[in-house]
């Protein structure tokens, strides 16, 4: 059973191919503004270098969100089309999830991307990575009033908060923690911004 | 030869459309999902919005593509895919899902300038024929493009400021007709008469257009009354506004024609969709011993057709891209 990730929603850009117990091949790459360029000759690398036939694929996990609006619609467009296509299921995936397979000493984890105007997209998680306070547009003293315990912060930017360290993924937690999870049907997948347009938000 | 089926992909804007063209003329099948509506709430298209609502709705479209013209991937020979210009984050979403079926089929991908599928509008009512020359009217657009052959082009003219559909839509809001501005302005001039003293605007020797100058003047010209307590006339001033437009557009085309020696004249994109420019230009090209070929109302605004079409003649010139395709905000028609 094949495996594809793809996460494309902030400042990595992330592709593995994994079974269900080993990470086959993986890539990362930071290249912010050329996901668009890169996304599929980096994806036609990988499959081809380890002989894999797209048809063999049995899920693809994509990051949905919160990051970058583009960048978050580069990875889930290309997952939703190759979905349709081999018509295989799909897993969404949060993106701030992903950035806490980051291995930490402490009792939480914060991964965080800076939102701008005193916000961020953030969310609580333990140690093993499961989420405690779900992700959401918010300020981080929000966040880091509602815990009691030792924290890590894990991010690309720099909000000068003690002990940020840069996310050091590690895709195999991600693909066991929902290698159950039963996937959407490509149509259904919808990115998830946790924030509204601008235009949205002055009509309200 | 072998027929040749070209899965197209749009979505430069805010429709998100496909379709399935044979040869560069047969439509098999076209999908269009317009987002008018929901623009419409915000007076315009808000490209994030516009963004949003295609990456959502891609797949769904790609099915009912299929569906329509019973086919498979399985039976596509090419992907031709809109590049640009447009609104980036519109045209990355087509383009993402163009290069991912390429992916998949192992199928060249063939790259569509949006105006070139604007122009091969016209290739699915009749083949077009050559030497001829285009007018391309539009929301973003306006230019005079020389063809010698397929997909060849040579812009000769273009806007220097605002494009004719820009300026419609302006002139609505000025007006207060709601979005969007071009067929409501082309509805109401036609119960008004051309009673405002509006200058032709740019009417020089070039084959470019401005058309910021004739909006700033129905806007001063309704401010001006109203500070004098006169009531503007909305039918009449539409139908001031949008005589002088089509008279420069017709005048440079005419001109442009001669010059250039050429007999066929073409229009494309959603202002060619405007009845008084249609018909207009309908007498206009009949004094002169030319012949106009307009696009069928359905292919005047954003459709996949056009680019499938556009797609086979470039496929023909070689025009296959790789996986490494980006989308461009801007980009002239070469």
């Amino acid at each position: 059973m094949i495996n594809l990730f793809i996460d494309s929603s902030y400042k990595a850009l992330f592709i593995a191919l994994t079974t269900d117990k080993e990470v086959i091949d993986e890539v990362c790459i930071m290249a912010e503004a050329n996901f668009s360029e890169k996304l599929l000759p980096l994806l036609k690398e990988m499959t081809d270098r380890n002989h894999i036939s797209l048809n063999n694929l049995h899920k693809i996990f994509v990051t949905v969100g919160p990051g970058s609006f583009t960048g978050i619609r580069i990875g889930v467009t290309v997952c939703k089309t190759l979905g349709f296509a081999l018509k295989k299921r799909i897993v969404p995936i949060s993106s701030l999830e992903f950035m806490a397979t980051t291995k930490t000493d402490t009792d939480y984890k914060i991964p965080f991307i800076d939102a701008r105007h005193g916000y961020v997209f953030a969310g609580v998680y333990d140690k093993k990575g499961i989420n405690i306070v779900e992700d959401s547009y918010t300020n981080i003293q929000n966040l880091i009033d509602k815990i009691k315990g030792s924290i890590t912060f894990i991010s690309y930017d720099d909000l000068h908060l003690d002990n940020t360290i840069l996310p050091k993924y590690n895709i195999l937690d991600i693909i066991t923690r929902h290698l159950n999870d039963e996937g959407l049907n490509p149509h259904e997948v919808k990115p998830n911004y946790l924030k509204k347009t601008e235009a949205e938000e002055k009509l309200i | 030869m072998k027929d040749m089926n070209i899965l197209a992909i749009e979505s430069s804007c805010d429709e998100t459309s496909m379709a399935i063209i044979r040869n560069g003329t047969d439509n098999l099948g076209t999908v269009v999902l317009s987002q008018m509506d929901t623009h419409a709430t915000f007076g315009g298209v808000v490209p994030e919005i516009a963004s949003r609502m295609h990456v959502e709705n891609i797949t769904m479209v790609l099915e009912e593509t299929l569906n329509k013209a019973h086919m498979t991937l399985d039976d596509i020979d090419a992907i031709a895919i809109t590049y640009g210009p447009g609104l980036i984050g519109s045209l990355l979403i087509g383009l993402q899902a163009a290069k991912t079926l390429a992916f998949i089929t192992g199928k060249p991908l063939i790259p569509v300038h949006h105006i070139a599928g604007h122009i091969y509008a016209n290739n699915l009512v009749k083949r077009l024929e050559f030497p001829l020359m285009a007018l391309v009217v539009s929301g973003g657009h306006t230019e005079l493009v020389y063809m010698k052959e397929d997909y060849s082009f040579e812009k000769i003219g273009g806007t220097l400021d605002d494009a004719v559909g820009e300026a419609y839509d302006k002139v609505a809001r000025v007006l207060g007709i709601p979005y969007p501005g071009g067929p409501n302005v082309d509805k109401l001039a036609s119960a008004g008469k051309d009673t405002y003293n509006l200058p032709l605007p740019l009417d020089d020797d070039s084959f470019n257009f401005s058309f910021s100058g004739l909006k700033s003047a129905v806007i001063n010209l309704k401010h001006n009354l109203n500070q004098k307590g006169i009531e503007v006339i909305p039918e009449n001033l539409a139908a001031s506004f949008q005589n002088r437009v089509t008279e420069i557009l017709i005048k440079k085309t005419i001109r442009a024609m001669h010059k250039y020696h050429v007999k066929k004249l073409i229009i494309a994109g959603g202002v060619s969709a405007n009845k008084t420019l249609r018909d207009r230009l309908s007498s206009v090209c009949e004094e002169n011993g030319f012949e106009l070929i307009t696009p069928e109302l359905k292919y005047c605004t954003d459709n996949a057709a056009m680019i499938g079409a556009a797609g086979y003649y470039a496929y023909q010139k070689g025009r296959i891209a790789s996986l490494d395709l980006n989308a461009k905000a801007t980009d002239t028609l070469q």
